[in-house]
């Protein structure tokens, strides 16, 4: 009888072991599995907004061609008319393409390290890069506009931007649209903090007036010689 | 059976039971977040295809216009007003400039990759690629004199962005995976070899990042998809005459 107890006794001990142990884990594997799809959910749902700016603004550019198509379908437009829509379209592209001095609203960031530590050409490509992500429309370093094919390159105590030496404080000068310029402002902060792990100290001014230069035309900044036009 | 054994019986029973009962209760109260959590995923999911095939189509659409406009303007062309077709040149000349164009042209084609997950103890972040190190590679490519650059066809402007977040880049406005390449018409020596040489590719083969660098004799580079209305790309500049 009392190895009957004794037995009994053992085999509730081990049951409510397995069970506990068994508890646990589904309790751990429910709260991954709740995680994760918090994540996904999230993800989704910053894609889903990304795309569906996406369609807007094609949708925006989509009318805007339209606008452009019926104007050059119109067989009773003058000839002044046309060479008026012309001169609008290549002023837009000139000042695209950075061969217009522009002057908006914008940010100004001041880049110098601190003592002796040297300002590197990631640091500035860096804030060029974070400035481009809160979609500012021109940009210059220490006046030196940034067209598609600016490099910045680190050559001792100075910079080369544009084929040109640039020497500290580099300026980095942005013109953002108005409505998305308090949003540049908050993404400039995490770089800010960053460089300053390197000694470098960063100084982002919000500006009125911002001035940024036409690209150089003296045919060393801008080249295309090597593009062919694809029919 | 003795009154003290009864007594450990008796707690363990009961001891049993709240287990039991906890453990019926959090699969209970698991489970439904679960579901919920699903089904929104399955939502979400879904509207993001929906979108996404609209977007597919609204991309069509301006295909057709953009080429539509294009025969327009050629026509425009056969006009005898010479002022107009000098305007149409400078037209041409500076779509070509600013990226409006798809062109052609001799260069070097870039082609970067993850490096391959051997031993999984390893930080899965020093087997990605970085934005720093496209900047990078896009930086010495401008340095050897590249004239158009891409990156997995999405044309690079003074103005695009280039925004790595874990396996994928976001460039311009589109979300690509690995490979990442990219293409830069200009010199194909001088970029090759500025690459071949640079840091930023001798760090990463280091780091077992596939790099892979070829010269090709014709490269061909997209255009600038324009998704804004081209206005809302410089609303915020004033043109200052000097």
């Amino acid at each position: 009888m009392k190895i009957f107890k004794v037995s009994s006794l053992t085999v509730v001990c081990l049951l409510l072991g397995i069970i506990i142990a068994m508890q646990y884990r589904s309790v751990k594997v429910n709260n991954t599995l709740a995680v994760y799809e918090q994540q996904r959910v999230n993800d989704l749902i910053m894609e889903l907004l990304r795309e569906q700016e996406t369609n807007e603004q094609l949708t925006r550019r989509i009318e805007e061609l339209q606008k452009d198509l019926e104007f050059y379908r119109n067989d009773s437009k003058s000839d002044a008319e046309t060479i008026e829509k012309l001169k609008e379209e290549i002023l837009r592209l000139e000042i695209i393409a950075g061969l217009k001095t522009v002057k908006g609203r914008g940010v100004i960031v001041t880049i110098e390290g601190i003592g002796n530590a040297p300002v590197d050409d990631d640091n500035i490509l860096a804030v060029l890069n974070e400035l481009r992500a809160a979609d500012v429309q021109a940009l210059a370093v220490n006046d030196e506009r940034i067209i598609a094919t600016s490099e910045v390159r680190r050559s001792g105590g100075y910079m080369m931007v544009n084929g040109r030496r640039l020497l500290p404080p580099y300026v980095i000068k942005a013109i953002a649209d108005p409505d998305n310029l308090e949003g540049s402002l908050k993404i400039m902060e995490g770089v800010v903090d960053m460089l300053k792990y390197y000694n470098i100290k960063v100084d982002v001014k919000k500006e009125e007036n911002v001035i940024i230069p036409a690209v150089r035309t003296d045919g060393t900044v801008l080249r295309y010689d090597m593009l062919e036009p694809v029919e | 059976m003795s009154n003290k054994s009864k007594g450990i019986v008796f707690v363990a029973c009961i001891v049993l039971g709240m287990v039991i009962t906890m453990q019926f209760r959090t699969i209970i109260s698991a489970r439904q977040p679960n579901v919920i959590g699903e089904s929104s995923v399955q939502k979400l999911t879904d509207e993001l295809e929906q979108i996404r095939s609209e977007g597919l189509k609204l991309q069509e659409q301006l295909q057709r216009i953009e080429k539509e406009i294009e025969e327009a303007e050629r026509r425009l062309s056969n006009d005898s007003n010479p002022t107009i077709n000098e305007l149409l040149r400078r037209k041409n000349e500076l779509e070509l400039i600013s990226g409006f164009l798809d062109v052609k042209g001799r260069g070097v084609v870039v082609t970067l990759n993850d490096a391959p997950a051997r031993d999984p103890d390893m930080d899965p972040n020093e087997l990605i690629i970085h934005d720093g190190d496209i900047a990078a590679v896009l930086n010495e490519l401008k340095a050897a004199g590249a004239q158009a650059i891409s990156i997995n066809d999405e044309r690079i402007l003074a103005t695009s962005k280039q925004i790595c977040a874990g396996p994928t880049i976001l460039i311009n406005r589109n979300r690509y995976p690995v490979p990442y390449i990219i293409k830069a018409i200009g010199d194909p020596d001088l970029l090759y070899q500025a690459l071949e040489e640079s840091e930023a590719v001798v760090i990463m083969r280091l780091y077992n990042i596939r790099v892979d660098i070829k010269k090709e004799d014709e490269i061909l580079i997209p255009k600038f998809k324009a998704y804004k209305n081209i206005d809302s790309m410089i609303s915020g500049m004033e043109v200052i005459e000097k």
